[in-house]
Parts: C-alpha cells; structure tokens; sequence
C-alpha cells in the first residue's frame, strides 16, 4: 500500500464513522423526543400567538 | 463560572411583541447561547449579563405569551421554567417582566398571574419612547408602589435607552427578593383554590403550589395534572365541586381568572397612566393599504414576488465572489500534489470542489433568511396570516400552519416541530405532511444552479427570476390540493379556533435581524463544514475508485490518433463510468430516464436523500473527477453546459437540455424531503407510517411531474 | 344584540356575552376582552374572513365562525375612544 492509499484512505475512513456515529446519535436523540434534524433545532420562526 | 454569583438565574417573561427580544440583545451584548428544553421545540436561549457591579447573571428569554394558562406544550414551557419544573433548570432567582408601556393593562395580566409564583419580580415598561408619542405620561412611582414596591423602569431596548436602569433593577430585586403584590382571590374561589390543592397532595403525594391549583382548577387542558401524576379518576370529583363552587359565588370558573385578575389591575392601575395629547399611531393608516380589500393581496403577492426576486439579483456578486475563491484555492493546492494523483483528486475535485460548489449559494441562503427577519420583526407577518387565512380554512388548517409552513421555506426540520404549536392533533398532521412541499433552502442551489446556468444564459435573467419563483410555487401548486384532500377527506379535520393579534407596526432593528441572520448563516456553514463535507469525501472515494489503469490502456488504444488532452478527457470520463457510483447511476438510471436524467444526474439525486443540497457537492464532484483534476477545472456551470449524451437514442443531444433541467427542478421540489425530515416527521406523527407515507407519495409524484414536464417539453423544443 | 359577525366594517359595539367553555373566548378574556369592554369591527380581510377587531388599545384577527359566538351591544353607550390605535 502506497503511503498515498494509506492517507486518502484514513481520510474516507474517519468520514464515514464520523457520518455512521452522528446518525446513531441523532437516533437515540429521537427516541428521547428531542431534535434530530441537521437544520438547527431552533424554529428561525417563533409562532407568535 | 469563576464568581459565585454567575449561578444566578434571572427569566425575562413578557406578552409577544413587546421588544422583548431586543432587551435581551441589549442586556447580553450578545454573548448568547442556544440550547435545548426536553421534548418541546422551544429553543432554550439564554446570555451571560451584566449587571453592572461585577456581577453577572445568566438571563434566559422565555417564549412570549399572552397567559400562564398555556395552550400548547411550548407555552407550557413557560410556566414550567418559572416554577423550576424544568429538568436541569432551577426556579429564577427574579423575574423580569416586559410590558409594551402603550398597553399597560393587558400586559400587567400577564404579570399579574406571574406573580402568583412568588418570585422577586422586576416591570420594564418597554417602547417607552412610543409611549410617549401617543402623549402617554406614566407614573412608575406610584405603579411600583401599587405593586407592592417591586422595581419599575422605562426603557426603549430599540433606542438603546434606560438599558441601564434595568440592569441596575435586576441588581436590586436580586438583592431585595421583592415580590410582586397579588390578587386577592373573592374568598369562594380562594376556598376552591385549597381545597384542590389539598386533594392534589394527598392523591399524588407531591408539593402542590398555590400556582399549580390554580392551573388546575382554571385550566381546561390537563398538562398541570399530568405532570404532577393527578389521574383524570382522582381528580375529577374534586374539579367538580370546587368548579361548582367558584360558580356558586357568581364567577363562571373558566372566566374567573381574566375577569379577577382584570378587575385588580384596574385598580392598581388608577392613575398610572395620563393619557394626553399625542400623535396617533401610523399602524392603522398602514393597514388601510396593506389590508385594502383589493391592494391588501396584490400588494402581498408583490412583496413575495419582489423579495423572491432580488434574493438572487443581491445576491449574484458575492456568488462569483466566492465561486472565485473556490477555484483559487484549487489552483494553489493541486499543483504540489501533481505527483499524488489519487491525494490531488481527493483535495481539488472532491473537498474543495464539492464542498465549495455548496458554500457559493452562502449569499442567497443569507437574504432568505434576513428576508424572513424583516418581514416577522416589522409585524407583516401577522398581516400575511391574516390575509391568507381564508385559503388556509379551506384547506381545513388555520392561520397557525402559516408560520410553519413559511419556515419551512428555510428548512423542514424546524417547521415541523413547531407544529408543535397547533393544539388539534389531526390539524397538526396535515400541517406537517403538507410542509415537506415548501421548497426548503437545501433545494434552493438546485433551482439556482440550473437557473443559472441554463435559463439566463438563454432566456435572460428575466426568465431565470421567473422559474425561480416558478420553481417554489410548484410546490405550493401541489400542496394545496394534498392538503384539502388530506384534512376535508381523509381526516376530516375540525375547523381550527384562529386569534392572532395584529401588532404596531415597527421598523425592524438592524442590529437584532443581522444577528439572527449570522446565527443562522453559522449554521449554515457548520453544516456545510461538517455532514455534507463528510458525505462529499464518500460520494468522491466512491466515484473514484475503483482505479484500473488497464482502462486508460484501453482508451488509448482505441484512439491512437486523438490528442493527448482528447485521450485524457476520455480516460476521466471511462474512469467516472466504472467506478461504484458510475455502475450504481447506471443501474438506477433507466428509472429516470424518462425524466432525461443521465446516470451523474442519477446519482446525485440518490446520494443527495441525507441531506439534498449533497446533489449540487456531487455534481461538482462527478462532473469534475470525470473532466480531469486539472488545475484550472472548470467549475460546474460550464462543465454541465457542455455535457453531451455520449450513447442511446440521445447521442449528441445536450444532456441538459431545456426539457431536462425543468424536469429535475420539478423532480426536486416535489420529491421527498431529506432523510433527517423523514425521521423527523416519524418522530412528530408517533411512527412511521406517515413519513412512510409521505416519501412514497411525494416520490412518486416527482416521477410523474417530472416525466410529465420532459415529455411535453422535449417535444415541443 | 348583534352577533359580532354581523357587525358593519367601523361600527363600535359593547361585549354583552361570550361562551367562556370555549378556547377562542378564553384566550380573547386573556387578552382582556370581557363583557362590558367596548370595541370595533375594524374590517374584515380581503377574502372575507377573518374579521380585524379592535378593544382595549389592540387589534385582533378573529375569524367569523368564532365571532358568531360573541354578542354585542350596538346600541350601548360607548365612550368616545382616543384615536390612540395600535
């Protein structure tokens, strides 16, 4: 393996556990009821009543 | 926390529209942060203040409201925060109440029920200034005393003014621990009042506050009892009769509250207020032309439309401004690595291209949002419910989904979780199956992209405005029809109760819109600079790889006479084809093809499901690794311009043909929202048949509409 | 007695009776709109509905349906009101 392959490889490699980790914590954060999105969880909008 | 007293908890509480935000912004400088209440969509925003001598405090805004009587979880959150029923929340140490000084009675309502919770208390009569344009002269002397001596100021947190004042009666309630002079309850009710609260501890064994029993008691929704675990079998008997009783001394129990409260504070109030000769407020004149009968909607649509376009037309400079930046970077960072190709690949072509091909749309994700700013701080917002309610009462919703559905505008996410807000659970389905066809910012780059570099170059920039705004009506187009056969037939929803009060106009502060705006943008790019940064890396290794340099062989066999940049091209592009993203579009592909995608267009729609703004990275990513790591690559635009279909019954044609690019920006506004949307709404609905629901439909829609468009429109070209 | 539906776009009319079961008139009673209060049907929206009204110092949306329920006293003797809109 190529010193090139060993870091363009570590590099793909820590992106997706990286992806994997924080979609199992926004998992586990759902099923608390709390905000899962990737958006922010504050509504930019505050309905006003 | 290094002084012992930064752990002192000050809430700012105070009816909507009061410039309670904008106090906020003063009294923190700023130094905010935003953070989570469990399990309701009300963001937790507090800020370090300053009070002056040393000491600080940390200050949280709570969300306005009108009464402590809440008609949703988020207003819940309220009265929770200030009793200290929040996990993870203790009780405040004061209570700063913010009152718009020209409407001092309904406001004192507010604060009137808060003072039951028995917290130190401070009043800031706010738009103290407008006040005193409408000749209003107010004792604050005497209203303090009348409150039982708790601190009473003026300020204008617009103008800046008396800013000081309210640190410095913060300090002092703080110190003093002054409470707010409560209502004295006709004796019936006060007999009522104990004796709910005494059957509550007994049954459940909790402390029950004189507040609690009166939510109890007043309340006709059951978050009070559910919290302290007060069975509806329990406590049915007990409501009954003290309910009974409270009727018996000449009060309906559900009208005892405002009409006791009301009658203390017109005594506290006499003499407060000096009402002399003042100019009237503009609002009224205002709202004869924007609420005109026929001006009122054309005037709404110009607005929309008018905004919609000078996003984009604002925005246009810093687009190239960044795109430049973009491929500035490429050109410093490839060269070095001439001798890494794989490495090269990867920087130039995957991070910076994909991820820059997302960052250029910056600018236009930035006025969106300073746009929604405006429009909600200078109360048209309130006006636009107002005016579109009518439409939405026909589709079975309310006014209420209005907000929600705008924000959805900005993303999806948010929008469904303040749906929140709707009390009707069937209203609140249809609300939030519906939001999904509001356009969110993550399909914005699309439309622009594709508006960019193919309508305007050959229509005009008139035209690339039009299917801009084309583009969001679409969605809009078919969420009316969704939303009349989802609440009329299949829910059968009832017809929503609708107040909303239609507040002074103002001039938004410039200060508190851009903040916002900025926090949003940060969010903007932390997002850009982390998932779809990471989702970039994935989609290039698996457009990459595998690398076989027996392909580059065999091209160049096969054209021995073809130049060594046509050789080269043609390498890239064999390369792209075979790789695991190439075989997986082509497999997909013939799905789509009725709809004039090719095989990269079919990938990004796919790789775009995490989040869709991925399309426009993978793009950049599919299309540059196929054109060449070259230094000066060009970027997106031109490379789609040029690209051709290679083989089939389209050889030669553009691929992006006129007939194509609207089909995928009508694939796109009507195709599911995002994985992370889906999740959301199988959260919110209780499960997921719903948000299964929700993207077969709207797939599937997408395909048709989609296929519908290229058909027709590739005949008619 | 008027139902506040039916009240002309400028007309004033004093609060007789509302249905305080109800969660619209319960949030109007927070607001302050109890019996007795004067107020004015400032217009209706463009399409008809909802209807803009006006006591107390502020301007609320309500919509038709709801306003059935509320009953107004044309013929009372309101006060004079500053021009003191919102």
């Amino acid at each position: 393996m190529t010193f090139e392959a060993v870091i363009v490889g570590a590099i793909v490699g820590v992106a997706a556990g990286w992806l994997i980790r924080r979609w199992l914590a926004a998992a586990r954060r759902r099923k608390e009821g709390g905000c899962a999105g990737d958006c922010g969880c504050a509504p930019k909008l505050k309905p006003k009543k | 926390m290094n002084t012992p007293d930064a752990g002192l908890l000050v809430a700012l509480v105070g009816n909507p529209n009061t410039g309670k935000s904008t106090l906020f912004n003063a009294l923190t400088g700023l130094r905010q942060r935003v953070g989570n209440y469990p399990g309701v969509t009300v963001a937790r925003k507090s800020g370090t203040c300053d009070l002056g001598d040393g000491q600080k405090v940390e200050l949280v805004d709570l969300p306005g409201l009108y009464s402590l009587a809440a008609a949703s979880p988020d207003e819940q959150v309220v009265i929770d925060a200030l009793s200290g029923n929040i996990a993870g929340d203790r009780r405040p140490d004061a209570v700063v109440l913010v009152v718009d000084s020209t409407n001092l009675l309904r406001n004192l309502f507010l604060a009137s029920q808060v003072a039951e919770l028995g917290r130190p208390v401070v009043i800031v009569l706010n738009q103290a200034d407008i006040a005193k344009e409408q000749g209003l002269r107010i004792d604050k002397e005497l209203l303090s005393r009348r409150l039982g001596g708790v601190p009473v100021v003026l300020s204008s947190a617009w103008k800046g003014e008396g800013i000081l004042d309210v640190r410095r009666a913060i300090a002092s309630a703080v110190a003093k621990q002054t409470p707010m002079k409560r209502v004295a309850w006709p004796n019936n009710i006060a007999t009522a009042l104990t004796d709910v609260a005494t059957a509550a501890t007994i049954d459940t064994g909790k402390p029950v506050t004189e507040a609690d029993a009166q939510r109890l008691l007043f309340d006709t929704n059951p978050s009070t009892a559910d919290r302290l675990g007060w069975t509806l079998a329990q406590r049915e008997k007990t409501l009954r009769s003290a309910r009974d009783r409270v009727r018996n001394s000449g009060y309906n129990p559900m009208a005892a509250e405002p009409l006791v409260h009301y009658a203390h504070l017109r005594l506290m109030l006499e003499g407060v207020v000096i009402e002399g000769l003042g100019k009237a407020g503009r609002s009224a004149a205002v709202d004869r032309l924007l609420l005109h009968r026929i001006l009122g909607p054309v005037l709404f649509l110009g607005i929309m439309l008018g905004f919609f376009g000078s996003v984009f037309w604002l925005a246009k400079f810093p687009m190239e401004w960044i795109q430049s930046g973009v491929d500035w970077t490429k050109t410093i960072v490839a060269p070095p690595l001439d001798a890494y190709p794989m490495l090269q690949s990867l920087l130039a072509d995957g991070i910076i291209g994909g991820v820059g091909a997302f960052l250029v749309f910056l600018p236009q994700i930035l006025i969106l949002f300073l746009f929604i700013g405006i429009l909600e701080d200078s109360g048209y917002m309130a006006r636009a419910a107002f005016i579109m309610d009518r439409l939405f009462s026909w589709c079975g919703l309310n006014g209420k989904s209005f907000v929600p559905l705008l924000s959805g505008f900005a993303c999806a996410i948010p929008s469904l979780l303040s749906t929140r807000t709707i009390e009707d659970p069937k209203a609140r389905l249809a609300t939030a199956f519906v939001v999904p066809f509001m356009s969110c910012s993550a399909r914005f780059p699309v439309y622009a992209l594709m508006c960019a570099a193919f309508i305007g170059p050959l229509y005009g920039p008139g035209w690339q405005s039009i299917v801009m705004i084309g583009m969001h009506c679409v969605g809009l187009l078919f969420a009316v029809p969704t939303a009349f056969v989802l609440t009329r037939l299949v829910l059968k929803v009832k017809p929503q109760p609708f107040v909303l009060e239609l507040p002074r106009y103002q001039m938004p502060k410039p200060r508190d819109v851009l903040w916002r705006m900025w926090q949003n943008a940060a969010e903007f790019v932390s997002k850009a600079g982390t998932v779809i940064f990471a989702i970039t890396i994935i989609v290039w290794a698996l457009s990459y790889f595998p690398r076989d340099a027996s392909v580059a062989e065999r091209i160049k066999a096969a054209n021995p006479a073809a130049s060594e940049e046509i050789v080269k091209a043609k390498v890239q592009a064999a390369y792209v084809e075979q790789s695991y993203m190439g075989r997986f579009g082509k497999a997909v592909q013939p799905v789509f093809n009725p709809l004039g995608f090719d095989w990269k267009i079919t990938v990004g729609v796919l790789a775009s499901f995490p989040a869709r703004e991925v399309i426009v990275s993978t793009l950049g990513v599919t299309y540059s690794v196929g054109e060449g790591a070259k230094a000066d690559s060009q970027h997106l635009r031109k490379a789609m311009q040029d690209a051709k279909w290679s083989e089939g019954p389209r050889a030669g044609t553009p691929i992006f043909s006129l007939a194509a690019v609207l089909a995928l920006m009508i694939f796109f506004a009507l195709c599911s929202q995002c994985g992370p949307t889906i999740a959301t709404l199988a959260q919110e609905t209780g499960g997921w048949k719903w948000a299964a629901g929700s993207f077969v439909y709207m797939t599937a829609l997408a395909w048709l509409a989609g296929t519908a468009v290229y058909q027709v429109v590739i005949r008619l070209s | 007695m008027t139902p506040l539906s039916q009240l002309l776009p400028g007309q004033f009319g004093k609060l007789a009776s509302l249905n305080p079961e109800r969660g619209v008139d319960q949030r109007l009673m927070a607001l302050g709109l109890l019996p007795g209060m004067v107020l004015k049907l400032i217009r209706r929206a463009p399409l008809g509905d909802p209807l803009a009204i006006e006591f107390g110092g502020q301007v609320v949306s309500l919509r038709l349906a709801e306003a059935e329920n509320l009953i107004v006293d044309v013929s009372a003797d309101c006060p004079i009101q500053r021009p003191r809109q919102p």
